[in-house]
């Protein structure tokens, strides 16, 4: 009886003409508990999944999706607004370069001695909605006993591309073992959380880039392994927002990358915590001191004075 | 060779959906507060599936020959039904509290408990099959399970996530192996057929959403299209497609996305049983502006899908027109007169017409003298 109508719509065995390798899946579980809630399950998808290394992701207002018992792997993903993705003991690769717009929240939770990772296996980067006036843009969330880790499979970059002091908003405790870009974004760590950026060995490529927006409230500890404050011109960086507040914590920065140590309208807030400088570092006319410690090491010179030595 | 590829192209960009002429598109629902999902078909026209009204846990709800039925209303989550051709339903339900399921059957009115477990399947002969999970790191452990005659029993468990369960009517079952252990995971299609299972190969990476008909014809869909099995040998049907469903003549339903509209769209694989499995047709069912996934179809080729955009979700369902040919032989005659005779159930609305459905010409539930007028309307005899 089809055959008689098959002229109308048929499309011979070359539907290859409109693949697309990179499908898109929607979380939808009703609950988060148990099996009902994981990335795993297929039936927690639409269409069924689960989805895979060659999938684009989106997490919606109002749910939450845990990776948790496996690993898993998107392409790409979204976490809308009100949706929450949970890296449990699990991680999440990341395998195409991608640019995540999101304001949800990604909470990272250590289980069974397991952090929760977020792995990028191509340049990743994240960015919030600029019209977006509400609550930071993407909050990455590692409290109380968590850790999250961000790592690379390749040497790929992270780049934090949110608004002046608006996020991403990274708080807790972070180990981001990539080449980090924060051309806005924010890390806040609590008493006893810690955040390292960058690898703290030797050998380690990894450089953290901080340009104009970043920003870094610390009351517990903050270790940057190579930091570098690029500019287009060659000249020093010059910031107008504030850059390291350290109210009771410690920021250590471990090493400066050759010929940027000049910093120009970096703020520096050190209230009562430590701001511990292992490499040369200058940033003319921008230290508040209010309490708290300033150490320097041995063979090292920090400079905030009028111009730099 | 590029060509070739451009003109496939074009061709494939002008296909624009079609009801096929015998058939027509029912909304089974339509409430913008309600998020309705994952229907299933059996040849009698019934359609199950869940429905979270106004975002609050599932519910499960029968649709037949016009009627909406809803089987549960609790508080309970329930989820993933399916359905006989007896009008058997099994599903999983999540007990308050609970974080893990339970399988229950609903047959002849009456509701049992059959296991913890989750997304059951059940075949014509009432044999229900499904998974259940172990929450261990990193294989997240899902074994095989049935119910046969009364009896639970687990016929595979390997250590490995298996999942996406489909059975039929000899209880052979696929269902796919994943390896979360590995990174990215990994998948193979199962295929569980006189008391062994056996892998089948897959062209392609990440099978997922197996089915099986009768014949053993399986087929699954991976990162690049839908693939099909049968007495050893695989066949890559189309590189372009998803989640495919088969019923007995070979059919498939299945999923697209389309990329030039950001939309997934339902297509039909309709077989011309030439002996080549993948000889055929396709027949772009949909063509909207919202997403249509996961469907199921029946071996009238009526087929019931999910439709529209999240957080809102609607069933629609493609029936055949009530057009008097009974039978699908492609007329009105003696034959499809016979079985009038034998659907006459008078004027009283009447659950489980079943195959009578297609002589209920009026959609008034029943098959009675009002129909008869319309049928003598229709009748061109034997053509």
């Amino acid at each position: 009886m089809f055959d008689q109508y098959a002229r109308l719509v048929i499309v011979l065995v070359f539907g290859m003409a409109m693949s697309a390798k990179a499908t898109p899946f929607t979380f939808t579980a009703a609950a988060e508990g148990g099996s009902t809630g994981v990335w795993a399950t297929p039936g927690n998808w639409i269409p069924s999944g689960p989805p895979s290394s060659g999938d684009a992701v989106t997490i919606p207002d109002g749910k939450t999706c845990r990776v948790a018992n496996a690993n898993q792997s998107a392409t790409s993903f979204v976490v809308e607004d009100g949706g929450n993705l949970k890296l449990v003991g699990r991680s999440l690769t990341i395998t195409d370069d991608s640019r995540i717009d999101t304001y949800g929240i990604f909470f990272f939770e250590t289980s069974g001695g397991n952090d929760g990772e977020l792995i990028i296996g191509a340049d990743l980067t994240i960015s919030g909605d600029p019209n977006h006036s509400g609550d930071p843009a993407g909050v990455f969330e590692a409290h109380n006993s968590n850790k999250g880790i961000v790592s690379t499979s390749g040497g790929y970059t992270l780049t934090l591309d949110g608004l002046k002091n608006h996020g991403p908003y990274f708080r807790g405790s972070f180990d981001v073992q990539v080449s980090l870009v924060m051309n806005g974004g924010q890390f806040v760590a609590d008493i006893g959380e810690v955040v390292n950026l960058g690898h703290q060995g030797a050998n380690d490529p990894s450089i953290t880039y901080v340009s104009d927006g970043a920003q870094f409230d610390i009351y517990g500890e903050l270790h940057i392994g190579k930091v570098t404050f690029p500019t287009s011109t060659g000249e020093a960086a010059d910031f107008n927002t504030l850059f390291a507040g350290t109210p009771s914590g410690t920021i250590e920065i471990m090493d400066v990358c050759s010929g940027c140590a000049d910093i120009r309208g970096l703020f520096w807030v050190v209230s009562g915590g430590t701001l511990d400088v292992n490499a040369d570092l200058c940033t003319p006319d921008t230290l508040t001191f209010l309490n708290g410690n300033i150490d320097v090491a041995d063979g090292v010179s920090a400079s905030f004075a009028s111009t730099c030595p | 060779m590029l060509s070739a590829v451009v003109l496939c192209v074009a061709v494939a960009n002008r296909a624009v959906a079609e009801v096929p002429p015998g058939f027509e598109i029912v909304h089974i629902t339509d409430n913008p507060n309600d998020y309705s999902r994952v229907p299933k078909i059996n040849n009698c026209g019934e359609v199950v599936f869940d429905t979270w009204i106004n975002s609050g846990p599932g519910e499960i709800f029968l649709y037949d020959n016009g009627r909406l039925a809803r089987i549960t209303n609790d508080s309970t989550h329930d989820a993933w039904p399916d359905l006989n051709a007896d009008g058997t339903l099994v599903w999983t339900t999540f007990p308050d509290g609970a974080e893990d399921g339970l399988i229950v059957k609903f047959e002849a009115g009456e509701l049992s408990v059959i296991g913890p477990g989750m997304s059951p399947v059940i075949n014509n002969e009432g044999q229900v099959s499904w998974s259940r999970f172990s929450p261990i790191p990193c294989a997240f452990p899902a074994s095989i399970n049935t119910f046969d005659a009364g009896s639970v029993d687990v016929v595979f468990d390997d250590g490995f996530s298996n999942q996406s369960m489909s059975i039929n009517g000899h209880g052979d079952m696929v269902w796919i192996r994943f390896d979360f252990c590995a990174v990215p995971w990994t998948s193979q299609a199962m295929l569980y057929s006189q008391d062994q299972a056996i892998s089948l190969f897959s062209e392609q990476d990440n099978p997922r959403g197996p089915t099986i008909n009768n014949a053993g014809l399986v087929a699954w869909g991976d990162n690049n299209g839908i693939e099909m099995w049968q007495g050893g040998e695989s066949f890559v049907l189309t590189d372009w497609g998803f989640n495919p469903k088969l019923n007995e003549a070979g059919d498939l339903h299945f999923i697209r996305w389309h990329e030039d509209t950001g939309t997934w769209q339902g297509w039909l694989f309709i077989s011309n049983n030439s002996g080549r499995v993948t000889d055929g047709e396709f027949v772009q069912l949909t063509s909207d502006s919202f997403w249509n996934t996961d469907g199921d179809l029946n071996d009238y080729r009526e087929v019931a899908w999910q439709a529209k955009d999240f957080p809102e979700s609607d069933i629609y369902l493609m029936r055949r027109v009530r057009n008097g040919d009974s039978d699908m032989d492609g007329d009105v005659d003696l034959d499809d007169f016979a079985k009038f005779t034998n659907c006459i159930v008078g004027p009283i609305s009447t659950d489980g017409l079943c195959e009578c459905r297609f002589l209920d010409l009026d959609h008034d539930r029943d098959v009675d003298w009002a129909d008869f007028r319309s049928f003598q309307l229709l009748y061109n005899g034997n053509q």
